[in-house]
C-alpha cells in the first residue's frame, strides 16, 4: 500500500519527528515528557516511515536493530541502578552531578534510567511492527 | 564471606561455558576454583579464632530488618570447611564418574549452585537471608535428584524431594516469622542474647514445632524419612555430596545453630530425642534389610541423622560435642562409601549385595579404600568413627536424662550401623571373584581416598582437631566457653566395653543376617508415610480433574462471565448491605462543556458495539482513546495524555496493518444471548458508576503523594513529579514494567515464527 | 464533575465486557481495548480530580503549590497505557495467527487443545 503523499511526507518529518522525540526525552525530569513517551514518538516516526517505505529501507535507516535496542536499553537501565551500588548506597538511588551542563541541565542516574526506557519503547514497537509486516 | 559465596555462584553460572570449553578437564578447573575459595574461607578463620566470630553485612531491605549478614563462628567455620572440602572432591570424581554422559555442563551447574547455596546456608547471619539459601540447596536438589530426567523414576522422586522439603521450608519460614515477632529481630548475632524472648513466650511450642518440621523434612526424620531413599536415583556422587555428607545435615545444623536460641527445654529433649531415636532405629532396621547398595547406604544415613538430632536432643556439653565429631565422621566415610558404590556399580555393573562379591581380586585399591571407610562407620578403633561412637556412648551413659533406657538405643542403633557398614563396605568386596576384569581410572580413585583416609589420619591429631575446629565448634553451640578434651584413649570403662559389644553384634548379625530377615517390612509399609505421600497426591489429582471438568467448560464466554460475575456480587453486596447509596451526597455539577466531549465518548463506545464494519469500529475506537487523552489533558495530566496520544496512533497503525488479515465481522451470536449480555454488561457498568461515585464522595487526603511533592525537587532534581516517580522513586517497577514490554516483543517474535501446519491445509 | 466521569467509565465498562463476551475473535481485541480504557480512567478517577494544574513544580519553587493534580494515579496510568499497548499487540497476533490457523473467527470452535496436529 504505497502512498505517494505518505512517502513524500515522511521524509520530512522522519528527522523532525527523532529530533521531537529526543526534545521529550531530554526535558522528560522537569516538564511534560520522558522516555516512555519519546520512544513512543520515535517509534511512531519509523512506523510510519516502514508503511511508506516497507521494512528493509526502514531497516536500513534505523541502522540499529530493534532485537538490539531491547537488550540494549534493558542494560543501561539495570546499570544506571547500579551506579549507586558503587557510592555505597542502596540499589536504584539517583546518583547527580553537583553542576549543570549547557543545554541537558543537571544529569544524574534516573536520566540514563529514561534513556534505557525511551530505547526499550521504541526496540519493543518497532520489533512488534516489524514482525508483523515481516510475516 | 560475601566474596566467597559471589565466586561460587559466579562459578555456577559460568559452568556449562566452562565445559564447552574444556571438556573432559572442566572439573579439574572447577575443583581447583572450589579450593581457592575455600582457602579463601580458611583465611577469615585467624578472625574467628581471635573474636570467636566474625560478621559481615550488606544493606538489604533494612525497612523490614532483614540485611545481607554473614555470620561466622566455629559452627559455620567446621560446615563451610565440610562443604566446600567434600565439593571439590565431589566434582573431581563427577568429572570422571559422568564421562561420556550428556548434559555435564549442566550437572556443573547444579552442583555448583547446591555448594554455593549450601555454604551460603551455613555462614548466613540473618533468618531470612538463611531461609533463602535453605530453598535453594532443596531446589538445586531437585535438579540434581532429576538429574535423569528421561527416566519418569528420577522426575518423580525429585518432585518427591521438592514437596516434602519445601513443605517443611514453608513451616521454617513461618517458624523463623514468629521468632521475629517474638523477639524482634532476624539476625543471629543478636538472637544469641534474646533467648529468653523466646523460650518464655506462650508460642514458644508453636516456633518449635515449625522450626522442627523444617529440620525434620530436611534432615530425614521419621515421618518424612521416605524422600532421601527415593533420592538415590541421582548419580552416585549426588548421593554423596547432598543426601548424605552435607544437605541432609542442613537440618542439624540449624539445630546447632537454634540450640542457644530454643535449646535445652523439656519440649526439645523430648522431642528430639523421641523423633531421633526412633528414626535411628527404624532407619537402622531397614537398612539391614535392604540388597540394593545404595538404599542400604541411604537407610543407614537416616539411622545417622537420628542418632545426631538424639544426641542434640541429650542437650549436654558431651552429647554436643559427640554430635559434632560423629557429624565429621560421618560426613567423611559415608561420602567415600557412596563415591564407591558409584564405582562398583560401573565395575560390576550391578549394586545388589547379593550378586557382588569378590571385587577385591578385581579393584583391589577400592577394596582397601571401602574398608577403611566401613571401619571409619563401624567405630574400629585407628579410625575417627570410633571417637564419634566412644563420645556418643559417654554422652549418653553420663546423662540422667532417660536413664539406662538412651545408652541401649544408642548399642542397637550401632549395631545396626555396623552390619550396614559390612554389607556395603566389605560385602562386594569378599567371597568368590566370578567378573571379568574392568579396569578403572586412577582418578577416580583420588576422592573416595582423601576421603576414607582423613578419617583414618585425624584420628591421629585429635588434639589439633579439637582446637581448630570442634572445640570452637561446641562453643559456638553451647554457648559456654569450656574444653573437652579430645582423647585417643579413655581406659577400660563401659564405652569401651559397649563399643566392643557394638562390633561384636554388628558382625553377629551380618553373619546371620537371613535369620534376621525380620518381617517387618510388612507392617513398615503401613508405617511409612510414602503411602500417604502417594494418596495424598492422587487425591490432589482427582480433585483437580473434577473441578477441572466442571468449570473448565473450554468456551471463553464462560470463563469471563464468571469471573465477572463474582467480582460484580463483590462489589454490589457492600454497596447494598452497608446501605451506602442512602447517604450519597456527592457533588452533581456539570460543566456544559463537559458534555459535549463525554457523550462523544460514550456514544463512540457504543457506535463500537453496534457497528458491522471492521473499519468504523477502529476509528471509533480511536474517538474512543482520543477522547479519554483529553479528559486526561483537561485534569492536569499532561504526561499521561501525550502518551495516550501516542499510543493511540500506534494502535491504529498496528490495527490497519493487521486488519485486512483479519476476519470480516460475524454475526454468530444468538439475539437472546445477546440481550443476556447485554444486561450483564450494563449490570457491571452501572455497578462501576456507583462505586466510583461513592469512591470520590469521600474526602481523600493524598499522603504518599505529599511525599513525593514535597521531595521530588529537593531529593531527585526533577520539576515533572510523574516522571521522577516513573524514573526514580519507583525506577525499579518501571523496570519491571519495560521488562515485561520486552518479554510481550519477544514473545510476538515467537509467535509469529513458530510455523504450525494446519491439518485442513494438509487435506487440500 | 465526578459524575460525568463516572458515567463514561461505566459505559466504556460496559461497552468492553459486552464487545469481550462477543464470539468474534475480533470483537475480543476490541473489547480489551475498551476495558483498558476503561480501567485507566477509573484509577485517574479515583485517585480525584480537579480542574487543576499539573504536577509540575514550577521555576524556582521547591515544593509544588496547591492546588495540583495528584502525581501518584498518573505515573501508574502512564506504565498501564504503555503495558496495555504491549498487551494489545500481542492479542491481536496471537488472534491473528489463531485465525491462519484454525480458519475461524468463532471463538466456540476454539474450545479445544486438539486441533493442532504438528508444531515445528
Amino acid at each position: 500500500m504505497k502512498s505517494l503523499i505518505l512517502s513524500t511526507a515522511i521524509k520530512f518529518l522522519l528527522p523532525l519527528l527523532i529530533l521531537f522525540s529526543f526534545f521529550l526525552l531530554m526535558r522528560g525530569h522537569n516538564y511534560p515528557g520522558g522516555g516512555f513517551v519519546g520512544g513512543l514518538v520515535a517509534a511512531s516516526a519509523f512506523a510510519l516511515y516502514t508503511l511508506a517505505e516497507g521494512v528493509d529501507k526502514a531497516g536500513k535507516i534505523l541502522k540499529i536493530s530493534p532485537e538490539f535496542l531491547i537488550p540494549a536499553g534493558l542494560l543501561t537501565a539495570v546499570l544506571s541502578g547500579t551506579i549507586s551500588l558503587f557510592f555505597g548506597e542502596p540499589v536504584f538511588k539517583g546518583m547527580w552531578f553537583d553542576y549543570a551542563f549547557p543545554l541537558v541541565g543537571k544529569f544524574g542516574t534516573p536520566f540514563l534510567f529514561d534513556i534505557g526506557v525511551y530505547f526499550v519503547v521504541t526496540g519493543i514497537t518497532l520489533k512488534i511492527i516489524f514482525t508483523i509486516l515481516d510475516y | 564471606m560475601l566474596i566467597v559465596v559471589s565466586i561460587l555462584l559466579i562459578l555456577s553460572i559460568l559452568s556449562p561455558l566452562l565445559y564447552k570449553i574444556f571438556k573432559g578437564i572442566t572439573n579439574w578447573i572447577i575443583t581447583s576454583v572450589i579450593i581457592t575459595s575455600l582457602i579463601l574461607f580458611i583465611n577469615y578463620g585467624k578472625t574467628i579464632f581471635s573474636d570467636d566470630f566474625l560478621l559481615e553485612s550488606y544493606e538489604w531491605f533494612s525497612s523490614a530488618n532483614i540485611n545481607l549478614e554473614f555470620y561466622v563462628d566455629g559452627l559455620g567455620f567446621m560446615f563451610g570447611i565440610i562443604v566446600l572440602g567434600i565439593g571439590a572432591l565431589i566434582v573431581l570424581y563427577s568429572g570422571y564418574y559422568l564421562k561420556g554422559k550428556e548434559f555435564t555442563g549442566r550437572f556443573y551447574l547444579y552442583i555448583v549452585l547446591f555448594a554455593a547455596s549450601m555454604f551460603g546456608l551455613v555462614i548466613s547471619g540473618n533468618l531470612i537471608v538463611m531461609f533463602v539459601f535453605w530453598e535453594l540447596t532443596g531446589i538445586s536438589s531437585f535438579f540434581l535428584i532429576g538429574y535423569y530426567f528421561y527416566k519418569e523414576e528420577s522426575r518423580i522422586n525429585a518432585q518427591q524431594a521438592l514437596l516434602v522439603t519445601g513443605f517443611g521450608g514453608l513451616a521454617l519460614l513461618a517458624g523463623f516469622i514468629l521468632i521475629y515477632l517474638s523477639a524482634g529481630t532476624f539476625s543471629i548475632k543478636e538472637l544469641l542474647t534474646k533467648r529468653e524472648l523466646i523460650v518464655f513466650t506462650e508460642i514458644y511450642p508453636i516456633i518449635l514445632i515449625l522450626i522442627l518440621t523444617g529440620v525434620f523434612t530436611k534432615s530425614a526424620q521419621v515421618p518424612f524419612h521416605f524422600w532421601l531413599p527415593n533420592a538415590m536415583v541421582a548419580p552416585a556422587p549426588i548421593s554423596a555430596y547432598l543426601h548424605s555428607a552435607t544437605m541432609v545435615k542442613a537440618g542439624i545444623f540449624l539445630l546447632m545453630r537454634l540450640y542457644p536460641v530454643m535449646g535445652d527445654t523439656n519440649e526439645w529433649k523430648y522431642i528430639l530425642s523421641g523423633f531421633g531415636i526412633f528414626t535411628m532405629l527404624m532407619g537402622g532396621f531397614i537398612s539391614v534389610n535392604q540388597t540394593d547398595l545404595k538404599k542400604i547406604l541411604a537407610y543407614s544415613t537416616v539411622s545417622a541423622l537420628g542418632l545426631m538430632v538424639t544426641l542434640m536432643g541429650i542437650s549436654t556439653q558431651e552429647a554436643i560435642q559427640a554430635a559434632v565429631v560423629f557429624l565429621i565422621a560421618h560426613a567423611l566415610y559415608k561420602g567415600s562409601l557412596f563415591l564407591i558404590a558409584g564405582l562398583v556399580e560401573h565395575s560390576a555393573d550391578s549394586r545388589d549385595i547379593n550378586v557382588l562379591s569378590g571385587l577385591y581380586k578385581t579393584i583391589p585399591f577400592l577394596g582397601i579404600i571401602s574398608f577403611a571407610a566401613a571401619a571409619s562407620q563401624s567405630g574400629v578403633p585407628l579410625f575417627f568413627g570410633f571417637l564419634g561412637k566412644e563420645l556418643t556412648y559417654t554422652s549418653a551413659i553420663d546423662t540422667d536424662f532417660l536413664k539406662i533406657f538412651l545408652p541401649l538405643m544408642f548399642l542397637m542403633a550401632n549395631i545396626l550401623m555396623v552390619c550396614a557398614a559390612l554389607m556395603a563396605g566389605v560385602k562386594p568386596f569378599i567371597g568368590e571373584y566370578e567378573k571379568e576384569k574392568v579396569k578403572i581410572s586412577s582418578f577416580k580413585y583420588i576422592s573416595p581416598l582423601i576421603l576414607s583416609f582423613t578419617g583414618f589420619a585425624i584420628f591421629f591429631i585429635p588434639g589439633l582437631l579439637n582446637n581448630t575446629i570442634i572445640n570452637p565448634t561446641v562453643n559456638a553451640i553451647s554457648g559456654v566457653e569450656t574444653r573437652i578434651e579430645l582423647s585417643l584413649w579413655h581406659g577400660f570403662n563401659i564405652p569401651l566395653l559397649m563399643s566392643i559389644l557394638t562390633l561384636a553384634g554388628g558382625y553377629y548379625i551380618y553373619k546371620y543376617r537371613n535369620y534376621f530377615k525380620l518381617h517387618i517390612e510388612d507392617f513398615l509399609i503401613f508405617l511409612t508415610p510414602s503411602s500417604v505421600y502417594h494418596s495424598m497426591i492422587s487425591g490432589l489429582k482427582k480433585i483437580a480433574f473434577y473441578q477441572t471438568r466442571i468449570l473448565q467448560s473450554g468456551y471463553l464466554r464462560n470463563y469471563l462471565i464468571v469471573i465477572f460475575s463474582f467480582t460484580l456480587i463483590l462489589m454490589i453486596l457492600p454497596l447494598l448491605i452497608g446501605n451506602k447509596l442512602a447517604i450519597f451526597t456527592g457533588d452533581l455539577e456539570i460543566e456544559r462543556y463537559e458534555i459535549f466531549l463525554y457523550s462523544a465518548i460514550i456514544i463512540s463506545a457504543i457506535f463500537v458495539t453496534v457497528t458491522k464494519s471492521r473499519l468504523s469500529a477502529i476509528a471509533a475506537l480511536g474517538v474512543v482513546g482520543f477522547g479519554v487523552a483529553v479528559i486526561f489533558i483537561m485534569h492536569g495530566a499532561p504526561d499521561i495524555a501525550i502518551t495516550q496520544f501516542a499510543i493511540e496512533v500506534l494502535t491504529v497503525i498496528l490495527f490497519v496493518i493487521v486488519l485486512f488479515k483479519l476476519p470480516r465481522f460475524s454475526n454468530i451470536s444468538k439475539r437472546k444471548i445477546k440481550i443476556r449480555d447485554t444486561i450483564f454488561s450494563v449490570t457491571a457498568g452501572v455497578a462501576v458508576f456507583f462505586v466510583l461515585m461513592l469512591i470520590t464522595n469521600e474526602k481523600m487526603r493524598p499522603l504518599i503523594s505529599d511525599f513525593y511533592t514535597e521531595n521530588s525537587w529537593t531529593l531527585a532534581n526533577g520539576r515533572n513529579i510523574v516522571n521522577v516517580i516513573l524514573v526514580d522513586f519507583r525506577a525499579i517497577d518501571t523496570f519491571g514494567e519495560i521488562t515485561v514490554l520486552a518479554v510481550a516483543a519477544f514473545g510476538i517474535f515467537a509467535l509469529l515464527k513458530l510455523t504450525v501446519i494446519n491439518k485442513k491445509e494438509e487435506h487440500k | 464533575m465526578y459524575i460525568l466521569i463516572s458515567i463514561v467509565t461505566g459505559a466504556l465498562f460496559a461497552a468492553g465486557i459486552f464487545m469481550i463476551l462477543r464470539r468474534s475473535i475480533v470483537k475480543l481485541i476490541i473489547g480489551l481495548v475498551l476495558l483498558s480504557h476503561a480501567a485507566n480512567l477509573l484509577i485517574f478517577t479515583a485517585g480525584r480530580m480537579s480542574m487543576s494544574q499539573p504536577p509540575i513544580i514550577k521555576e524556582g519553587a521547591i515544593f509544588l503549590n496547591e492546588p495540583y493534580a495528584d502525581p501518584l494515579p498518573q505515573a501508574l496510568i502512564l506504565t498501564a497505557i504503555v503495558i496495555s499497548f504491549g498487551l494489545t499487540a500481542f492479542a491481536i497476533i496471537l488472534i491473528k495467527k489463531t485465525y491462519l490457523i484454525n480458519k475461524t473467527e468463532d471463538l466456540d470452535e476454539l474450545n479445544t487443545t486438539d486441533k493442532i496436529d504438528k508444531i515445528g
